[in-house]
């Protein structure tokens, strides 16, 4: 390619953009209230001077807690504040503020919104959202998400003592929160059992043994690896759990340090080409590729 | 009589690696015959990537070069570069033939691969599935390598990567640090970049960087490399975007919009705020936080984007050159770490006010390919990345920004 041409044609290009612009002034934000691509344009932030910072987050922040903007308004108000967020020191002199409206608006009846904030909380610890998360579960009237995403958001924090009460919740919830709460287990020592027989269990939800393998791996990575070894050689066993036991096998720790089994090599091999499932051949070349 | 081809750089296996910035090599006779010098000319020969030669570094090679190689065996000079807008898509898929006079046909090739980054969108299979499998041979099920890239992307290093002059080189340095651990573990991987202004079916696609269900964790085919993925024991990722998988997020600026910002850094590092922290907070999840992002495999993605960007900005603006007052800024608040002559947390191995209180990762890793950037990088040593101005490149390209003097 002719880099000379390449260059007269990205500079016209170039020259036909328009140009980015400046934060938008309160009435242009009122203006487009009601379509979303508008108000994302104009509550994204432009190139921002210090001065120019503190004047949008304040606008920011003023959208994000107004109850009535609309809901696009102040979904965008929010992802345009986690935006700034990014800029790290320049935006500290806002943060105390800006969590407080995170706080503010994490029991605001907009559930979206609730959401959206509670899990920027939780990233944080934030013990007035943990809080918050730890009602709802033990007081489902109360609670502000769904389960699922009560146990997940709380899941950020591994120091939280929540394991008993996820514990609880895995013996009775189903679905998504079931899945949420083994993740979680998966920091419990007590719960490498729970991973074993789950991942045994050809009756189980695939999604639920996918979930026990990495669970298993990651507390006993020994048993895990045992485990897998039958699963992968068991031709009763489903495809998907083969595949994605092998994949664990291919990629786990020090997989790529340690010397291949020689005889899991050749099994893996002969598996590779006797079996009709894309997915088990994909996972049994890769295992191939990562054990030369 | 043979033609031996000679370009610096070769690793273990004899196996060389290019980009699009011209590296000087040498053609000697082996064994001729004759007293008179043979003329002799270099082709690009290769099935997947191409080839340029000259005799000076120079954006303009051709894709035959005739050089007459003396009979004592004495090595005579050009300059080798990929050629822009063909990167190879597999190891070893370029190649330089030398060809003699008349009927003495291929006298001596020289197998090499044209690495380049490459938007994530149109990698191929086999592309984007190497490059899956090195990662998550990375990460080791949570206890590899990949630990100290997180251990890095953290809140209490946020003064050293954001919010100053120094984000851009700091981020150059961390997507190329972990570019060089993929490869020394797959040579033929590069890191692809997610061109968050454009749709981008294939990437969000559980072949690849995965699908969300409804609790926002992230879903991939059945034995996927990232089927099983683990961070800091957390299981999975966390992540669900604002926008449909065919379409790109909104209130992003666009390439041309980053681009225009300005001709002088001072104006082109806004692009810290947008696209690049709008790029983060269109997802929920791990991406949207400083501290959790890296958690991510799309981070560095996202991140490759950002760093093509700068060097987009680089190239159409020319400048690339450290001394050029126009292609960096003065810190804010004079903070170490942003000034040109500062070198970079983690990879100096300085701790303590004002820098962080540890140091994970060590030394920069070295490369086959290039000299640059060393142990401890500097500020200043991420600017001239294709070492327009002399000197040793980083060893990394995009596929839409040339090299050009």
């Amino acid at each position: 390619m002719d880099v000379a041409e390449y260059r007269r044609r990205y500079e016209a290009e170039l020259a036909g953009a328009a140009p980015p612009e400046s934060p938008a002034p309160e009435a242009e934000l009122a203006r487009t209230a009601d379509e979303p691509a508008a108000r994302a344009d104009a509550l994204a932030p432009g190139p921002l001077d210090e001065e120019g910072i503190a004047k949008q987050v304040a606008e920011l922040l003023a959208t994000l807690r107004e109850p009535e903007q609309p809901l696009t308004a102040r979904m965008t108000a929010l992802q345009a504040l986690g935006a700034l967020d990014f800029l790290g020191p320049r935006f500290a002199p806002f943060r105390a503020d800006y969590n407080q409206a995170l706080r503010d608006v994490a029991t605001d009846p907009e559930g979206e919104l609730r959401e959206s904030a509670l899990e920027l909380l939780a990233i944080h610890k934030d013990p007035y959202a943990q809080g918050l998360l730890v009602g709802g579960l033990e007081r489902p009237e109360e609670s502000l998400v769904p389960e699922a995403k009560a146990i997940q958001f709380l899941g950020y924090d591994d120091h939280t003592e929540i394991v008993p009460l996820v514990r609880e919740i895995y013996d009775r919830a189903t679905g998504p929160a079931r899945e949420e709460a083994l993740r979680v287990l998966a920091t419990d020592p007590q719960s490498e059992g729970l991973f074993m027989r789950l991942l045994e269990d050809q009756a189980e939800e695939r999604d639920i043994r996918s979930i026990s393998a990495s669970g298993l791996q990651s507390l006993n990575p020994e048993a895990f690896d045992e485990t897998a070894r039958k699963i992968v050689t068991d031709d009763s066993d489903y495809d998907d759990i083969r595949a994605t036991s092998l994949a664990a096998l291919a990629h786990g720790r020090e997989a790529h340090e340690k010397p291949a089994d020689p005889e899991l090599v050749h099994t893996v091999r002969k598996l590779g080409e006797r079996s009709r499932s894309q997915e088990l051949r994909s996972s049994s070349r890769r295992f191939l590729q990562s054990a030369e | 009589m043979n033609v031996e081809l000679a370009i610096p750089g070769a690793d273990a296996r004899s196996r060389v690696f290019l980009t699009w910035a011209p590296v000087e090599a040498r053609a000697r006779l082996v064994n001729p015959t004759g007293t008179a010098a043979l003329p002799v000319t270099l082709r690009s020969a290769g099935s997947g990537g191409g080839l340029r030669f000259a005799t000076t570094p120079t954006h303009d090679g051709t894709p035959t070069l005739a050089l007459s190689l003396p009979t004592s065996g004495a090595p005579v000079r050009f300059f080798v570069a990929g050629e822009f807008g063909r990167p190879s898509v597999n190891l070893g898929d370029a190649a330089i033939e030398a060809h003699g006079p008349g009927g003495l046909g291929v006298l001596g090739t020289k197998r090499v691969t044209v690495r380049i980054r490459k938007n994530a969108q149109n990698l191929s299979a086999g592309e984007r599935d190497r490059f899956l499998a090195a990662f998550a041979t990375l990460n080791g099920g949570g206890s590899g390598r990949f630990r100290d890239f997180r251990d890095m992307h953290v809140d209490a290093a946020t003064a050293e990567e954001h919010g100053n002059v120094g984000f851009l080189p700091w981020h150059r340095a961390y997507i190329l640090d972990l570019e060089r651990e993929l490869q020394a573990i797959d040579p033929s991987v590069t890191l692809p970049y997610w061109r968050f202004d454009e749709p981008a079916p294939n990437v969000f696609a559980r072949q690849f960087m995965g699908v969300p269900n409804a609790a926002g964790r992230v879903q991939f085919t059945a034995g996927h490399p990232f089927s099983t993925w683990r961070t800091d024991g957390a299981l999975g990722i966390t992540r669900m975007p604002s926008f449909a998988p065919e379409l790109a997020p909104t209130g992003l600026f666009t390439e041309a919009q980053t681009i225009n910002l300005g001709g002088t850094y001072a104006n082109f590092d806004a692009m810290e705020g947008n696209p690049h922290g709008f790029a983060h907070t269109s997802f929920r999840g791990f991406l949207r936080q400083i501290g959790t992002a890296a958690r991510d495999p799309l981070f560095f993605m996202l991140h490759a984007n950002v760093d093509r960007l700068w060097a987009k900005w680089q190239w159409v603006r020319k400048r690339r050159r450290p001394a050029d007052s126009g292609a960096f800024a003065p810190a804010l608040g004079d903070r170490v770490g942003h000034r040109l002559a500062d070198t970079m947390w983690p990879w100096n191995g300085v701790i303590g006010a004002p820098r962080p209180p540890t140091a994970p990762g060590g030394i920069f890793p070295a490369s086959v390919s290039t000299t640059a950037p060393g142990r401890a990088p500097t500020v200043g040593a991420m600017i001239d990345y294709q070492a327009v101005a002399g000197g040793a490149s980083l060893g990394f390209d995009y596929d839409d920004v040339p090299f050009e003097l």
